[in-house]
């Protein structure tokens, strides 16, 4: 009985002890502490840091803005970095990509694309000019595809509508995805 | 006695049949297809012109065979119905679609401004589902023989060959306009493309300058230019301040088969110092949007089911890849405009961009757009509203057109359309 007694406690402790280096082991790999999941940020306040793309001050190309984000969820997080981009570069003379009265209505995240839906000012505002408005799509969409890996595509819509182009020139009729060459000031 | 008169009689009937048959084949031979009743006495149904690119009128088609066609608004897809079925069939492209089938032609199918031609083996390919009779073309002979009621269908592939067939062609192995290219050629019609109008204004100037009506201003000073120089035809896409669709601009230029298409227009920034001249391209892998819809149908293995949504899907791909066969022409035009207006204007060069420009999508010819100049600069704006300014750069685009033009007789720049 004993002897039985012993033999159970010394597997069960040795169970016990697989399943902790088997814990250990997870949390190791992946580096993260259990129950959370890259990118899943639902339900979690979450600050992060983020790269904005405005313009340079020639208006040639895309440059970057190092900027704190911090929202309630996931979706809200992406509402806030589009916020952080109407309101435009803070330093280093850059130039803001679109029209500073422009306001998001909604921005909604599902299977990969989120989709931006901007009031009609991002075109009626808009100054016009090719470059201007590649500049002006290809900020919001390079700032959602390049700091958010679960994010592949942007569909931006104008007053909840499929619009062909943003201000008469550039095609946003369907979703996009990012231009990492307009740093430099091309389109690849 | 009464059977030698019937014999004497037939003989003497027969003799007109066979001088009639005589000069129809003799005609055949010279430029045409000659259309034969399969049935034993193999009756003449008629004969078809062949022109000399290998096409065939369209309309002549229906003529003989009976049957009624409708065109879409844009003028660059028809649809053939017959007593047995319909097809559609899209300029520029050598698709022939009909209910989940499709047939691939050996050229793409033309519009002139008479109307579609199509290519010889439409009446092997797409007659007999339209007609439900088997055709035969003897090739050597120019002789379509035509099978009885009943004998004929539409001979395509399945429609999930489409999703095959169109990444065939986004890999430009398919180049459908350099099929029927000739001997050098220079320009004969150009379309020049006032940016904006209407309720689109375009950019606006600080002391009140539209685009819209600096750019209409500049082409009609080009068009004249044009016309009284090169004397060839000029187009423009509007002529007057009202409203006109990007693809509706396009399809002007498509079904006037103009040679080069120009959209002008003025350029504006976030900051007022900024100027300068750009021309631009259209992107290789525009349409990311179509690009990535198509690969997920294919990803997902979904398969075409051939309905309409897959035919509206395809022909959306085969809008966006119509200006592909035609990028490196569209560079040449866009570095001589860039650089003549550089010249021609002392300006700032911010060179020769490529970018998914809507207005230049569907473009079947060599496409650019020219931004002459900053009207959110208020110097700028100052010297665009001039007319003597306006004259320096309808002056300096015109220039460029002419070496264009001339490019194109010396052989040195690939023509577009055949
Ligand atoms: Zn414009």
């Amino acid at each position: 009985m004993k002897r039985f007694l012993t033999a159970f406690i010394l597997v069960a402790l040795v169970a016990a002890a697989l399943f902790a280096a088997f814990l250990l082991g997870k949390h190791l790999r992946t580096g993260k502490t259990p129950g959370e999941r890259p990118g899943d940020l639902t339900g979690l306040p979450q600050t992060r840091e983020v790269d904005l793309y405005f313009a340079d001050p020639d208006g040639q190309r895309l440059s970057i803005e190092r900027r704190e984000v911090t929202g309630e969820n996931r979706e809200d997080l992406f509402a806030r970095v589009v916020e952080e981009l109407l309101r435009g570069p803070t330093e280093g003379n850059r130039l803001r990509t679109l029209p500073e009265t422009t306001q998001a209505r909604t921005v909604y995240f599902r299977d990969g694309t989120v989709w931006v839906d901007f009031d009609a000012a991002i075109r009626d505002e808009h100054p016009g000019g090719t470059w201007t408005e590649v500049l002006a799509v290809y900020s919001i969409v390079n700032t959602l595809v390049e700091n958010f890996p679960e994010v592949d595509w942007v569909q931006i819509l104008i007053e909840g509508v499929q619009s062909d182009t943003l201000a008469g020139h550039v095609d946003i009729s369907g979703p996009l995805t990012s231009r990492v060459q307009l740093l430099s000031g091309e389109w690849e | 006695m009464n059977r030698t008169l019937i014999r004497k009689a037939g003989i003497l009937a027969i003799i007109p049949i066979l001088v009639f048959l005589g000069a129809f084949l003799a005609s055949a031979e010279a430029s045409g297809v000659l259309i034969r009743n399969g049935n034993p006495g193999g009756k003449i149904l008629g004969s078809l012109d062949l022109q000399p690119s290998g096409m065939i009128d369209l309309a002549s088609i229906m003529d003989l065979f009976k049957l009624r066609a409708s065109m879409d608004l844009m003028g660059d897809r028809m649809d053939v119905v017959g007593q047995s079925g319909s097809c559609r069939l899209l300029a520029g492209s050598p698709l022939v679609l009909s209910r989940g089938l499709f047939a691939l032609l050996s050229a793409p199918v033309r519009f002139s401004g008479a109307g579609l031609s199509v290519p010889l083996d439409f009446l092997t390919k797409g007659l007999p589902g339209l007609t439900g009779r088997f055709m035969e073309m003897d090739a050597a002979n120019s002789i379509l023989t035509v099978g009885n009621p009943g004998t004929g269908v539409f001979s395509g592939e399945k429609a999930e060959g489409l999703t095959r067939l169109a990444s065939f062609i986004q890999r430009d192995q398919y180049v459908p306009e350099k099929i029927l290219n000739p001997a050098p050629k220079g320009l004969s019609v150009v379309v020049l493309d006032p940016g904006h109008g209407g309720r689109s204004i375009g950019a606006k100037g600080s002391s009140g300058t539209t685009e819209k009506a600096l750019v209409l201003s500049v082409a009609e000073k080009l068009r004249r230019r044009l016309e009284e120089s090169l004397g060839i035809k000029v187009i423009l896409t509007r002529t007057a301040d009202y409203f006109v669709g990007l693809k509706e601009r396009t399809a002007i230029a498509n079904n006037n088969n103009a040679d080069l298409f120009i959209s002008i227009h003025a350029n504006a920034a976030f900051r007022r110092e900024v100027d300068g001249i750009e021309t631009y391209y259209l992107s290789l892998g525009s349409g990311d949007a179509r690009a990535m819809e198509y690969a997920r149908v294919e990803n997902e293995a979904l398969g075409l089911k051939g309905g309409p949504e897959d035919e509206a899907l395809l022909e959306a791909i085969l809008w966006d890849m119509a200006q592909t066969s035609f990028i490196s022409q569209s560079r040449d035009a866009a570095a001589l405009i860039q650089e003549s207006l550089v010249a021609g204007l002392k300006g700032n060069d911010r060179g020769v961009r490529q970018a998914p420009l809507a207005v230049l999508m569907g473009a079947r010819m060599p496409a650019v757009l020219a931004e002459i100049g900053f009207i959110s600069n208020p110097e700028q704006e100052i010297k665009l509203n001039r007319e003597s300014y306006q004259e320096e750069v309808a002056r300096a685009l015109y220039n460029a057109i002419e070496q264009y033009h001339r490019g194109l007789l010396r052989g040195e720049i690939q023509g577009g359309r055949p």
